[in-house]
């Protein structure tokens, strides 16, 4: 039998963010886009902290969270050091948020499901269940469309978009990326879903049912390791969770779980949850932190990769989600461009590098390009700070009969013991020149 | 402190269980047998869900577990291990994610 040669103008690989937007672009632009998700659905597989920035989703649906699946507005963002026993904390509470929203709250299988339904809508093919296993190649070794794990599953087309996520298997058999990653390029984490009634939320994180707080979590917790832990409230959960690299917790000995339950036992944070908090579901996600040294190459003929598989995370400033969905953008302007010429060669396709480097992704990852092996060659920033920071803080707001001369004193005495003045000096040094 | 167990967790989540094809596999066991031990086999503690165990001669996959996170992937000293996704539709299903 003459099996019918299935052709579509561009496949995309992934219905996470990237591969989304740029499907939706792509089919608002009437280009015949296919997606294949290897999902039951789309988000049944994916997992983030849980935080959008509501920006670079405001570009691609303005007013995204008036019929979108979003959890809350978060008003409030909040960094706790935490000791054994103690906590500091800096917190940033802003009202112009409420009106102007900087971030939603997403839990999402249910925010990628409504995603995935507007970009049908808008008239691209979604394809759950289903497996992209490799890349379709013409005689002179160009990528021409890809195999899936379907019977007779092979897809023709003139571009395909890689939206893989971080594992990046196919970006790799697109030759966009020689090596895998290392396990310095990668952190492990781990998050639990808890149930909180709404009231109990609004509470306990003092904000009103629409309007959410977040906390990012440095010290103790981490048993050492260099990590960062994070509290987010939903509507009516709280997600918690923790990642750590995974170079650090393969050296140490511990499994990435035990230090959630580390977490979840600490005094301020069982404050937080309760005595019995009662979790949902349990997951655990890589989160690609190589930084831009890691990245692999961008685009090739007929090719582009997008998001996590691209590497496009900064986890200091806890962004991942608004680069899938920027770079996702990018990707599918490109191809628009693409039809235009008729050409969908690196000639042209090398349009989407200029977009990404003329944007906030790659000059945010190019000014943090250092961070990644700052902080992994310096753990001390982690492990040594926040407990310093805790018992100066103890010291000097315990009144016990003790001089406020001979409290600084013991103050200083401490960082001496610890650290050092000396080596403190460096280490802000070297942190300034990584960030700044 | 209480460290609630993995089979706990696990036991929340829903998956779709491909029993007839393991997604993880062991390339070579001697591997984890004689070289992997002196690294202590990081896939057994590094693992999200606990899928690997080391029973002294083998190593046990409980593939049906799996988070699909490639820790193991990236972790495996000797690169070891034959890790894909699991088939379409299968695998782990997040209701909330």
């Amino acid at each position: 039998m003459n099996e019918h040669k299935k052709e579509f103008d561009v496949v995309v690989i992934g219905a996470g963010p990237a591969g989304l937007a740029a499907a939706y672009v792509l089919a608002k632009a009437g280009i015949n886009v296919i997606v294949f998700e290897k999902g039951e659905y789309p988000g049944s597989k994916n997992v983030m902290g849980g935080v959008l920035y509501s920006n670079a989703m405001e570009k691609l649906v303005p007013e995204f969270y008036k019929e979108a699946k979003v959890e809350r507005n978060i008003i409030e963002q909040n960094m706790w050091l935490l000791g054994d026993n103690s906590l500091t904390k800096i917190g940033h509470k802003n009202k112009t948020w409420v009106e102007k929203p900087n971030a939603f709250t997403v839990l999402r299988a249910n925010f990628d499901r409504w995603f995935a339904s507007k970009v049908e809508a808008a008239g691209a093919l979604i394809i759950p269940k289903t497996k992209v296993e490799d890349f379709l190649r013409d005689g002179s070794g160009k990528i021409v469309g890809v195999r899936t794990t379907r019977p007779n599953g092979d897809v023709y087309a003139k571009a395909v978009i890689i939206a893989e996520g971080v594992n990046p298997i196919l970006t790799m058999k697109a030759g966009l990326r020689d090596k895998d990653l290392k396990s310095n390029m990668a952190a492990i984490a781990v998050k639990e879903l808890i149930e909180m009634p709404e009231e109990v939320i609004n509470d306990r994180f003092n904000v009103t049912s629409d309007q959410g707080a977040t906390i990012e979590l440095l010290g103790s917790w981490s048993k050492g390791l260099f990590g960062l832990a994070f509290i987010y409230t939903n509507r009516k959960t709280v997600s918690v969770g923790c990642g750590v690299f995974i170079e650090d917790i393969k050296k140490s000995g511990m499994k990435p779980y035990e230090l959630l339950e580390s977490l979840k036992n600490h005094p301020a944070v069982k404050d937080l949850l309760g005595e019995e908090p009662k979790v949902m579901e349990y997951m655990a996600h890589l989160i690609p932190e190589g930084g831009y040294h890691a990245m692999p190459r961008f685009y090739d003929d007929n090719v582009l990769a997008c998001g996590d598989a691209a590497m496009m995370v900064n986890s200091i400033h806890r962004e991942g989600s608004n680069y899938a969905l920027t770079s996702g953008r990018f990707a599918a302007e490109t191809l628009i461009e693409a039809f235009d010429r008729g050409d969908f060669s690196k000639r042209t396709l090398k349009i989407y590098e200029e977009k990404l480097r003329e944007s906030f992704i790659i000059k945010d990852l190019l000014k943090y390009k250092d961070l990644p092996r700052t902080l992994e060659k310096n753990p001390q920033l982690v492990q040594v700070y926040p407990d310093l920071v805790n018992d100066a803080f103890g010291k000097f707001l315990t009144v016990d009969g003790t001089s406020k001369w001979d409290l600084q004193k013991e103050i200083i005495d401490e960082v001496r013991r610890r650290r050092g003045i000396i080596p403190m000096v460096n280490d802000l040094f070297k942190l300034w020149k990584a960030v700044r | 402190m209480i460290v609630a167990r993995i089979e706990d967790k696990l036991f929340l989540n829903r998956y779709k269980t491909d029993e007839r094809n393991a997604h993880l596999k062991i390339k070579d066991e001697k591997i984890c047998f004689e070289k992997c031990g002196a690294h202590n086999r990081p896939c057994t503690y590094v693992c999200p869900a606990d899928v690997y165990e080391w029973d002294g001669q083998h190593m046990e996959v409980k593939f049906e577990g799996c988070l699909e996170c490639g820790t193991c992937r990236i972790a495996c000293p000797f690169d070891n291990i034959e890790w894909e996704y699991p088939n379409g539709g299968y695998g782990i299903l997040y209701k909330f994610g």
